[in-house]
Order: C-alpha cells, then structure tokens, then sequence
C-alpha cells in the first residue's frame, strides 16, 4: 500500500504540536507554498522589500506555529502575508505622513488596495501618456479598453492599418519615454 | 524621476490581439510585475475605481478562473479587468488562496522567484536551528505571579486578534471580519473520530447554527454572512480525511455550489438599493438547502 504523504493541515499542527519531527514539517510546508506566498508578496510590495517580507513572514509561521489551529495552512500563511504587508504599509504612509507634516496631502483617503500602486510610477507614465499627441493617446487608451479597430476608425476617421501603426508607435514612445524619465 | 532600476512600462508589451490577452495577463497575475501592471493600467485609467469590483466583474466565471484560468473569460470580463486594475489585486489573492493546479503551475515558471526561494530557505533553516520563541501554554497549576502574567498575556492577545482583526477588515476588499468561532468556524466543527454519517450530520448541525443569532441591520448582517463564509471555506479547504474520496468530492462541489450562492448574496450589498433583510432571507434559504443535503448524505452514507 502507498503511504500517503501528510497534508498541510496535519503538517501544520505537527508544528504546532512542537513534534519532534517539526523542523522536518515545517520544511515540507515550505516546498510546498514558497513560491504561493513569494508570488502573493512580489505581486504587492516593491522589489526591494519584497525578499526579505518573504523571509519574516516564513520566520513568523515557525515562530507562532501554535497558533495554527487547523483548516488551510496555505490561507493561514498568506494571512501572515497579509498582515506583514498591511505594517509595512501602515509603516511607509507613517513616515510619510511625517516628512509632509502640515502639508494638505490627497493621499490620505487613500484604500489599503489603492496604496498598492506604486504612485511614482504611475505618475512618470501619466507625463508620457501627455507626451503623446492627443490622437494616439485617445487610440491607444480606447485600445486597451477593447474597442475593436473597427469601431475606432469609424470614429476617427483613419485606416485600420493607420491605427495599428499609431497604437504600435505610442506603445514604443511610452517605452522610451518612460525609461528615459528613470534612468 | 530617478530610479534604482530603468523601469520599461508592461503595457508597452500587452498584445494588440484581445485573444492573447489572458495568455499574457496570467503570468503577470501571480508574479512580480503585477503592482506595476496595476499602477500603469491606473495611470492610463485614473477615473477608474478605487475599490475592487472583481466579483461583479467575474460573476458566476469566478470558480471556472480559479480551476482553468482566464481563457474561460470572454474578451468583456478581460478588458474590464483591464480597466479596473484594482481588481486585478483581488484576482491575485483569490486564484493564490483557492486557484487549482492551473494556477500553480504558472507560478511554478516564476523563473524570477526560485532565487529568493533559495535564500529564504537558506534563511530559515539558520532561523529554526535556534530556540523557538513561541509561548507555550503553562501546565498545571499556577502560582498569584505567573497567573497574573498569563492575564496580562491572554489581555495583550485579545489586544492582538483585535488589531489585527480590524487591519484585516480594513484591508478586504471583500469585506471579511475578525474571527469568528460558530458553526463551521468553531474549533470543533470537524471531529475526526466520527463515521461518515455522524461527521455529515455533525456538519449540517454546524450550519444550522447560522440561526442562532437574527441581526436585522445591514452591517450586522453583512457581517454574519461573511463570517458563514468563512466557515464554508474552511470547509472546503479541510481535508475530511474520515469520509470516502466520492463523499468528499460531493462535499467539497456541494460547499462550492453554496459558497458561490452567498457570495452572489453578499455582492448585493453593493448595490445602492440593498435590502438587507431581503437577503439575509436569500442565505437562510441557501443554508436550508444545504443543511438538507447534509442530511441527505449523511443517510446515504
């Protein structure tokens, strides 16, 4: 008969269990959901924190592993995530907070999800957007809205091919632009 | 603007073919370039809304995504993702927390990953060669000092679950609340010592408790619906190790059905004329069914 391997949950209370064979668990865990909970993390912080939120948040599954109690080990983890993401988060509009005091800021009204955005980067692509003249950039966005070429050129009065040209081309002056706003 | 990295915008490279779009946007969903898709995609649509809207987005395609991927999506749902960059993030979260092996697959070719995997590894395993520092619950009994110690810490802990709790219902998009403990969320909620028969009864005894408490306003409703929910995931996410492969697959599709059902229930309170009471009659008649099939089951097995 195959023996069937341990599924997270049982894995998860072997650990909180503090079992003799828990380091052993934990690890089976950790090939398990890395790469869920590293996507999860690299997919909302920036890069150069997302490695080591990576690391805490592991770091914190084996410190409190007795507060698994059962159920999903995968949801309990990326709940770690969440969290962890929320205080750095909370941490970064602190600091900002700090550096603009007595400055009327927008920002403040901000979601959690909204803060997400990486605001600098979305403000160099809004200046390249405006780089653009206003025809590209109305094809362009109506594009990525999912109008059909069709339905654009009947409005704007130009050849299919001529739009694809003016959508290829205002893709490749965002590139250039945006690059050269960050080198 | 100056940067530690030349950034190269991502919709520079989005296929001007609307077919290929869920080709190129999965990756990009469970890897590391999904802030930036997000905040470019605002950029370009800054009028665009601040909240997740995925649910209405996807509607009924919802479980379809989680199991086969955006190609199930018509190219409408996939613009208006597209559009709606907020709900991209809500999308990352589900297919991560409940996607199947579609899904994982994709972010197993997160060639960009493995290197950080590889460190953290190497990280951790320095980490959990020292002593743990985790509190452990005090056996036998207590002297006045440490007894107070432990009120101190059971005080600080309820602190915790509190702030926490109220950071994620901040955080969701969806609205989840702090932890419950009733019905299919009680600790006790899947014995694993009873028959198949007395586990499914057990199961249709914990969704009956969906009844115990009636709140008659929209929050406290919205609440105890999210929270039922939260017990149907637990459930569906639990391995039932003490019934048969089919009954579990029974199980687990008869959960899904219902989850999809209350979720259908809670996107209601987005409307601007909700009714609260009318759909906490629509839950109470989703759990009825449930219930009985439960019971149904229980029968049969």
């Amino acid at each position: 008969m195959n023996q069937r391997q341990p599924s997270d949950e049982q894995l998860g209370l072997q650990i909180a269990a503090g079992e003799e064979n828990s380091k052993a668990a934990f690890f089976v865990l950790y090939e398990r959901y890395a790469d869920i909970s590293l996507a999860y993390i690299s997919g909302r912080v920036p890069a150069a924190v997302a490695n080591d939120l990576h690391q805490d948040v592991w770091m914190r599954a084996w410190n409190r592993a007795e507060k698994f109690v059962g159920g999903s080990y995968k949801a309990w983890l990326l709940s770690i995530a969440k969290n962890r993401m929320i205080d750095f988060y909370r941490k970064r509009a602190r600091t900002k907070e700090e550096s603009t005091a007595n400055v009327d800021s927008q920002e403040t009204e901000q979601t959690p999800l909204n803060e997400i955005i990486d605001h600098e980067l979305k403000s160099v692509l809004q200046d390249c957007l405006n780089e653009l003249d206003s025809r590209s950039a109305t094809i362009f966005r109506r594009r990525l809205e999912g109008e059909s070429y069709r339905t654009i050129c009947q409005t704007v009065d130009i050849t299919e091919n001529a739009a694809h040209k003016i959508v290829f081309n205002a893709k490749s002056q965002l590139k250039d632009c945006v690059q050269s706003k960050t080198e | 603007m100056k940067r530690d990295v030349v950034m190269k915008p991502i919709i520079s490279e989005i296929p001007d073919d609307h077919e290929q779009l869920a080709q190129w946007l999965e990756p990009i969903l469970v890897g590391p370039d999904l802030r930036s898709l997000v905040s470019e995609l605002s950029a370009i649509h800054p009028d665009s809304p601040i909240n997740s809207n995925m649910k209405s987005i996807l509607g009924s395609n919802l479980e379809s995504v989680l199991q086969k991927g955006l190609h199930s999506l018509d190219a409408t749902s996939i613009s208006r993702l597209i559009n709606e960059p907020i709900s991209l993030l809500e999308l990352q979260e589900r297919v991560l927390t409940h996607g199947g092996t579609y899904w994982r697959e994709i972010v197993q070719r997160q060639e960009s990953l493995h290197a950080t995997i590889e460190r953290t590894r190497t990280a951790i395993k320095e980490h959990v060669d020292k002593p743990r520092v985790a509190t452990r619950r005090p056996a036998g009994r207590t002297d006045s000092s440490s007894r107070r110690t432990m009120l101190l810490s059971i005080a600080a802990g309820i602190l915790l679950t509190a702030t926490v709790g109220y950071a994620l219902m901040v955080w969701s998009s969806s609205n989840t609340t702090a932890v419950a403990s009733w019905g299919w969320l009680a600790d006790d909620a899947m014995p694993s010592e009873l028959t198949p028969s007395e586990y499914l009864n057990k199961l249709s005894r914990g969704a009956e408790a969906w009844f115990v408490k009636r709140p008659r306003d929209q929050a406290g409703i919205e609440n105890r619906i999210n929270e039922f929910k939260q017990g149907c995931e637990k459930l569906i996410a639990a391995e039932h190790s003490n019934l048969s492969a089919d009954q579990q697959s029974w199980l687990k599709q008869r959960l899904q059905t219902c989850l999809n059902d209350v979720e259908q229930q809670l996107a209601k309170f987005d409307s601007s004329d909700v009714q609260p009471l009318k759909i906490r009659s629509s839950v109470d008649n989703i759990i009825r069914d449930v219930i009985q099939d439960l019971k149904d089951q229980a029968e049969l097995a």
